[in-house]
């Protein structure tokens, strides 16, 4: 555990270099569950997972239950150049939630999840005007941002359900890049930039299960929507340059400027509905603006409003089911992204679509696999187009833990 | 739910095991802001002040010693042999010839040498900081005589020789030479050696030093003696020290402020100064050229400078230094340019003094004499590549 806390990403330079912007590929996908159903699941509260997208979503959880998982990501990329294929992977996650009152959805949570990642790798040769020198330079890009997230819910109703999750983001992207040059009179150079950040943000989350009552609509009695708010933030943000051998005794120059990094506020709208109570329909609506946050005092003009919205799907067994063929769960989803992506003046937008397995492996936990396909930019103004293939494996348990029983 | 960590552990390594297997290439090089590339930049800048220093030099270590006059340059000779064997205490002394070897002339080749010979009468080679002021001075608190003995053993004439004869030196003081015998078990240390001070001569001569590799080429002493058996017998001494005290009249070495004068064997140094340099630091520096447009030289043995990098005295610091290379630029000027990269970084990251020392390749062992332009369009100037990233 403690490994796995103090390296949350791998710090490796291959996959799109779209992550060279902002805090890199955001990444919300939720828990193990949703990730199969494209990361959709504001609105979605169950027994049987951990819902780290709306914590309004933990309310239902009635033994200690965890959830980690793993992902492994490859990234077709293709330009007006040629095409390169990239793989990673990753730890996916983490998550922890226990029942304090369970008659009150009073249900407190531990989350350690990757919040964005970067890593890419990239070259460049040209010949210099100047030095008339071939000019070789590679730049890595490593790194990410994660979350430990502490949650509380609670249900002053049956049917409504709030809950709350205090937020620390913090972590480091990387920025190295190495020149070189066909001249021997020409000194090959390093450049380190590494940005170190840290802050809090603040989610709020609810679910109503009473539309059908309120509107006293008997199909809508399996219908309920769901709402977040994130708080925006300015995370404290402390940027290293490195240069190598540039001192006067040959070792590295660093310098170092203190800043802030702006994280807009996140809207979040779901919907769910549970069809005979086997077939479970969800969708999302994630709005985060981008376009005017600021790093460093400065707005990128990379970056653009983004809205996500995505669709899931899940076929649950049939209580009576016995045999571990019928007790798997099947999902899918799709989701398109308007990412926070907008280089050299074209948005990058992005459309997955996914499916997975809940494979049971206990009386209360579930291997689930995930898969999600997708698409994301363009080739059109020297861009690239990426096509994604992510695969997760996690594991989501429970144990009859920190619940007190009658003597008899 | 340990029984599911194993299966935790095994999905996990699957995945480390299939990742991280790429190497970049070009592929997202468009996406990438243009400022990330670090545009690479080549600018000139000039000296903005230069001087011409003086520079004592350590000459002990060195592979020769010089001696000798001409026009204003004056070489004084320190020369000590010792470390004697017991056999030759107490002999009868039948002749003495001290051997130098030739190896370099400055000023007229077919001049004679004269020079006297002067016992010394203190250890001149206790520490570095010998001059030709002092010695010449020899009077330390109004007491003449400190340094050397100012009645000469014997005045020598050597008639032109090539730079690699041999010249002979007879010692006539027997006497001297007993005392410097016993210094082995002498307490009183008797033995300073011997001060060659010039006197009429138009040519400096170089001669090789005990320093020299090849023994046969070394300072050699040579005694006839007769032992306390009767025996004549002979014997040659090479064990010893030397160093040379050298000066020159400033005022008619550096005639023109607007030339950096860079002079061997005394020394002079030239100092250059780039105050102005508006680079923003820190940067990549890919490399910093300092090129300095030749005026004149003469008597240049090895036609190669070195550039130092130097402290706030104007002293080399030894931190880095650069070897010349030479060419021509576009008016035929011939050019030296260096490597400095270290030294312009020296400057850029921290260092308030941005000067740079230039000297002689060979400034202990030869006079040459290098003149740089220091003002006007062909001042030194550094030309420095380099990168921005930020």
């Amino acid at each position: 555990m403690t490994l796995i806390i103090a390296f949350p990403s791998i710090i490796f330079a291959g996959g799109s270099s779209f992550s060279r912007y902002g805090f890199g590929d955001i990444l919300r996908d939720g828990d193990s569950r949703t990730y199969a159903m494209s990361g959709t699941g504001i609105a979605f509260i169950d027994d049987g997972f951990i819902n780290i997208l709306n914590p309004a979503g933990l309310a239902r959880i009635s033994y200690t239950r965890f959830s980690a998982g793993f992902e492994y990501n490859n990234f077709l990329s293709k330009d007006e150049t040629g095409s390169s294929f990239y793989s990673t992977g990753g730890f996916q996650g983490l998550a922890f939630a226990f029942p304090v009152s369970r008659e009150n959805g009073i249900v407190m949570s531990a989350e350690f999840t990757p919040y964005s990642k970067v890593s890419y790798g990239i070259t460049s040769s040209l010949i210099d005007p100047l030095t008339q020198s071939l000019e070789n330079t590679t730049f890595y890009g490593s790194g990410g941002i994660s979350n430990i997230g502490l949650g509380l819910s609670a249900s002053p109703l049956t049917t409504l359900h709030i809950g709350a999750r205090l937020n620390y983001m913090y972590g480091s992207t990387r920025q190295y890049q190495t020149t070189s040059f066909d001249s021997t009179y020409l000194t090959s150079t390093t450049f380190d930039r590494t940005t170190y950040y840290s802050g809090f943000t603040f989610t709020l989350g609810t679910i109503y299960e009473g539309i059908g009552d309120l509107l006293n609509v008997q199909a809508l009695r399996s219908f309920t929507v769901g709402f977040t708010l994130t708080t925006g933030t300015s995370l404290d943000a402390d940027i290293q340059r490195t240069y190598s051998a540039s001192s006067y005794s040959s070792n590295d120059s660093t310098v170092t400027e203190k800043g802030t990094a702006e994280i807009p506020a996140s809207l979040g709208f779901g919907l769910s509905y549970l069809y005979q109570s086997r077939y479970r329909f969800l969708g999302d609506v994630v709005t985060e603006n981008w376009g005017s946050t600021k790093f460093f005092g400065l707005h990128p003009t990379e970056l653009r409003n983004s809205l996500r919205t995505s669709l899931g799907f899940e076929a649950l067994p049939a209580k009576d089911a016995v045999t571990f063929w019928k007790r798997i769960v099947y999902r899918a989803g799709l989701a398109y992204n308007s990412t926070y992506y907008q280089i050299n003046g074209i948005g990058i937008d992005e459309f997955l679509v996914s499916g997975g397995l809940g494979l049971p492996v206990g009386p209360e936990s579930q291997l689930n696999i995930g898969l999600q396909v997708g698409v994301r930019g363009s080739t059109d103004n020297h861009l690239q187009k990426d096509t994604i293939i992510r695969l997760s494996v996690a594991v989501s348990a429970s144990e009859i833990w920190f619940l007190k029983f009658d003597e008899e | 739910m340990f029984r599911f960590f194993p299966l935790f552990g095994i999905v996990s390594m699957l995945f480390l095991i299939n990742a991280c297997n790429d190497t970049p290439n070009s592929i997202g090089k468009g996406s990438q802001p243009p400022g990330d590339y670090g545009s690479v930049h080549v600018d000139t800048f000039y000296a903005t002040d230069h001087s011409s220093l003086p520079h004592l030099l350590f000459t002990s270590s060195i592979d020769r010693f010089m001696l000798g006059k001409y026009k204003t340059y004056q070489a004084w000779t320190c020369l000590k042999f010792y470390s004697w064997p017991d056999s030759l205490i107490g002999v009868r002394i039948t002749g003495a010839t001290i051997q130098l070897k030739g190896v370099y002339h400055f000023g007229d080749s077919l001049a004679q040498l004269s020079f006297s010979v002067h016992r010394a009468m203190s250890n001149l080679f206790l520490s570095d900081s010998l001059t030709y002021d002092s010695l010449n001075m020899n009077t330390v608190n109004s007491v003449n005589g400190v340094y050397y003995n100012t009645s000469p053993l014997s005045v020598q004439t050597v008639i032109p020789v090539g730079d690699t004869e041999s010249i002979s030196i007879k010692i006539l003081d027997t006497t001297m030479l007993r005392e410097w015998f016993s210094t082995n078990t002498d307490t009183m240390n008797l033995n300073d050696g011997l001060i060659l001070k010039p006197t009429n001569s138009n040519v400096i001569r170089g001669f090789y030093s005990f320093n020299t590799s090849d023994t046969a080429y070394q300072p050699t002493l040579y005694i006839d003696y007769i032992d306390t058996n009767g025996n004549s017998l002979s014997y040659s001494h090479k064990v010893g020290v030397s160093e040379y005290v050298s000066t020159v009249n400033q005022a008619s070495l550096i005639t023109d402020n607007n030339l950096i004068y860079i002079q061997n064997g005394i020394s002079y140094r030239g100092l250059v100064s780039f105050d102005s340099i508006p680079i923003t630091w820190p940067l990549s520096i890919h490399r910093a050229v300092l090129q300095v447009a030749s005026y004149s030289s003469e008597f240049v043995t090895h036609d190669t400078l070195y550039a130092l990098s130097v402290g706030s005295s104007g002293e080399s610091d030894g931190i880095a230094f650069a070897l010349s290379q030479r060419s021509t630029d576009s008016s035929g000027h011939p050019l030296y340019s260096f490597e400095v990269r270290p030294i312009a970084i020296r400057w850029l990251s921290n260092a308030s003094i941005r000067k740079v020392a230039l000297c002689g390749y060979t400034e202990s062992s030869s006079f040459d004499l290098f003149k740089f332009y220091g003002n006007g369009a062909l001042k030194p100037r550094i030309i420095i590549t380099y990168s921005v990233q930020r």
